[in-house]
């Protein structure tokens, strides 16, 4: 039943964007190419819009479920009525596309059925319990304190919480009216309105089966199988700045300028979705227009160059109340990045250029050196995880050269030239596939194109036979692969176990690694309301007790030998609040940052000798901070 | 054409290979190590 209610949340959270969504376009004078592709404006649009309402209340300290239950329900009576008005009045534009019934042959049901099984797969995983890495971090755990303390505030020990994530915001109307698995069915939810943007977009420019399998070549890339059944916030953010660039090409074909608008607020929303890196699909757009308009209407430089820095400032207006409010509450905008310009509360240069040096560098290696630049392309397909990313297939890589060989409408080559200046930018900023999702969904949907202008060339056989051959190859591994990822999560959504045994044994998994989750049941029980907890683990989603990070008081101690100094140390955790300390059985010596091992070492011999251990098991031991 | 098809055929070939090769190294299977680094 709890399942059901989730749906039924989200659901009506979709049908309250779509329909604010659509007044909004309403008030903007402009119609979408065919019915399904002004609902999908409408919905990006509006999506964006109800996370800004969750950001203002969460800046008003009003993150209460009963004034977020008012709005939710005024917001859906607004979009059922948005519909409605819609449904009545809506005339087809002239070049309306109107699927042809007769064409929809075996191979349309085939993939219709391909994309409805793995989409309902991914469904059953996405209701199932949260255990991802990052949402156990500080992409929901941060939710979970916003609503907890009914505002947004400062999270000195989650280094990632202040960029900007308005994926979050949308996140938390479900958050708060049900379970915290509606962030991942979200998440599911635009994947699909994603795919739906992507076959919306193909058949206007090949047959229909051909759009369905573009669609179905990007929904079987495992990234795709495994953020649809998780809260991470890629999949919405893909779908907004695809969006971006259909309406980019709207405005090419239509010369409509407001067109622009609606564009730039959808790279706005990529930019504010969930990280500063975000920001490459404004630049890019903006150099687009800048490219167009030059080229279009043969304008002087300084105004095709006036047009994008219009269009990428209109985007950049979006992301701009997430840097004030991070400037408001830290004192920078981008805290803790460019701590040389900006500053950074509570960290040192040391801690802070060690811990961005992580992030950055060793995660993917010198991934800007030439020969890494020169072999990105083959290395993304053939060994993803040199990005720390998933799989993302061969079809996309090996079909590309045909659009040297084979004729273009103008709208794929605009779509080509789009992946083609966000890829650079996507790359040096931020190179992990999950990042690039728009360019593999719009490439996906190229590809598709491409071989259908080659099949309709004379192929000699064995051509016609290896290629449908390599594609239903690839579908099948994106079936297997979606019921890998999700196999164990459909199996707590039927009931054939538990949450508590599934939570056990998942996140004890040799890719989640996190075996505290018994010991937080535990914990929750026993300590007393009001208890604070410093942990040595990151993931402190699982507890109803507030929480900070150990390393936090590292990474702002400006004399890091003093970590090694009981007395010192017991005074820095007393002065953050903390009633009790988590930590493992030994110490661990996991962190290359010196200052946090010896921190931790002083904790442990705190625990020994200060502080009376109240629990203790094979995988945590637990003492109460007591005054000296 | 005769160019690009090949390449079509060898990036297809070289791509199920390498998921041939980590099936039979101490990881399973290519999507599964990639699963293993993915937060």
């Amino acid at each position: 039943m709890t399942r059901v209610f989730d749906l039924a949340v989200v659901l009506g959270l979709f049908i309250a964007a779509g329909g604010c969504g659509i007044w909004l376009l309403d008030g903007f004078r402009l119609r979408g190419n065919g019915r399904l592709q002004h609902v999908l404006f409408a919905s990006g649009l509006g999506l964006g819009l109800l996370g800004y309402v969750t950001f203002a209340l969460g800046m008003a300290s009003l993150l209460r479920r009963p004034v977020i239950t008012a709005a939710y329900v005024s917001f859906l009576a607004l979009g059922l009525w948005g519909f409605w008005r819609f449904w009545r009045a809506w005339s087809p534009p002239p070049e309306e596309l109107q699927v042809n019934p007769s064409r929809r042959s075996w191979p349309v049901w085939t993939l219709l059925g391909f994309l409805g099984l793995v989409a309902g797969i991914n469904m059953l995983a996405a209701l199932a319990p949260v255990v991802g890495v990052d949402e156990l971090i500080y992409r929901l755990a941060a939710a979970d304190l916003y609503l907890r303390h009914q505002r947004l505030f400062y999270i000195p020990s989650m280094w990632l919480h202040q960029q900007p994530q308005h994926v979050q915001m949308i996140q938390l109307w479900g958050m708060s009216l049900a379970s915290d698995s509606t962030a991942q069915v979200v998440q599911w939810g635009m994947g699909l309105l994603l795919v739906a943007a992507l076959v919306d977009f193909g058949r206007r420019e090949m047959p229909l089966t051909w759009a369905l399998l573009g669609a179905a070549i990007f929904y079987a890339f495992s990234d795709v199988i495994n953020l649809s059944g998780r809260a991470s916030p890629d999949l919405a953010n893909g779908l907004f700045m695809v969006l971006s660039v259909f309406a980019w090409v709207q405005w090419l074909e239509s010369g409509t300028r407001r067109w622009l608008i609606l564009a730039a607020i959808l790279a706005g929303l990529f930019a504010a979705g969930a990280r500063l890196p975000g920001l490459y699909g404004a630049i890019g757009l903006a150099v687009l227009v800048a490219i167009c308009t030059r080229r279009r209407d043969g304008s002087h430089l300084r105004a095709a160059i006036g047009a994008g820095f219009a269009v990428g400032a209109l985007a950049f207006l979006m992301v701009l109340p997430w840097y004030v409010k991070t400037y408001a509450q830290t004192g920078s905008p981008t805290w803790p990045i460019f701590m040389s310009i900006f500053g950074a509360r509570d960290w040192t240069p040391a801690a802070n250029a060690y811990v961005i040096g992580i992030q950055w560098t060793r995660e993917v290696g010198p991934w800007l050196s030439l020969a890494r630049i020169v072999t990105a392309p083959w290395d993304l397909t053939m060994r993803p995880q040199l990005f720390q990313s998933g799989v993302i297939g061969p079809l996309v890589l090996a079909s590309l050269p045909f659009a040297l060989v084979v004729p273009r409408t103008a709208r794929v080559s605009s779509v080509l030239a789009a992946c083609a200046v966000l890829a650079p930018l996507w790359y040096v900023s931020y190179p992990r596939l999950r990042a690039y999702i728009p360019g593999i969904a719009l490439l996906s949907v190229v590809s598709a194109y491409l071989l259908w202008r080659l099949w309709g060339r004379g192929l000699p056989r064995w051509a016609r036979a290896l290629g449908p051959g390599f594609v239903a190859v690839w579908l099948a591994l994106g079936l297997a692969t979606a019921w890998r990822s999700h196999g164990q999560a459909i199996g707590v959504v039927l009931g054939a176990k538990s949450e508590a045994s599934y939570l056990t044994r998942r996140l004890a998994a040799p890719d989640l690694q996190f075996d505290w989750y018994g010991d937080y049941q535990v914990l929750n029980r026993r300590l007393p309301r009001g208890s604070r907890l410093l942990l040595y683990d990151s993931r402190g989603y699982y507890l109803v007790h507030d929480y900070d990070r150990y390393d936090l008081i590292a990474k702002r101690e400006t004399h890091p030998e003093r970590l090694r100094n009981p007395a010192y140390v017991a005074a820095a955790v007393r002065s953050l609040g903390s009633t009790h300390v988590a930590l493992r059985p030994t110490p661990q010596h996991a962190t290359g940052y010196q200052p946090s091992n010896w921190l931790e070492e002083t904790l442990h011999s705190l625990c020994a000798s200060r502080w009376p251990v109240v629990y203790r098991s094979p995988t945590m031991i637990v003492c109460r901070v007591i005054s000296p | 054409m005769w160019l690009a098809m090949t390449w079509f055929v060898f990036v297809n070939v070289v791509f199920y290979w390498h998921l041939y090769q980590a099936r039979s190294a101490e990881l399973t299977i290519l999507w599964e190590r990639v699963t293993g680094v993915f937060r």
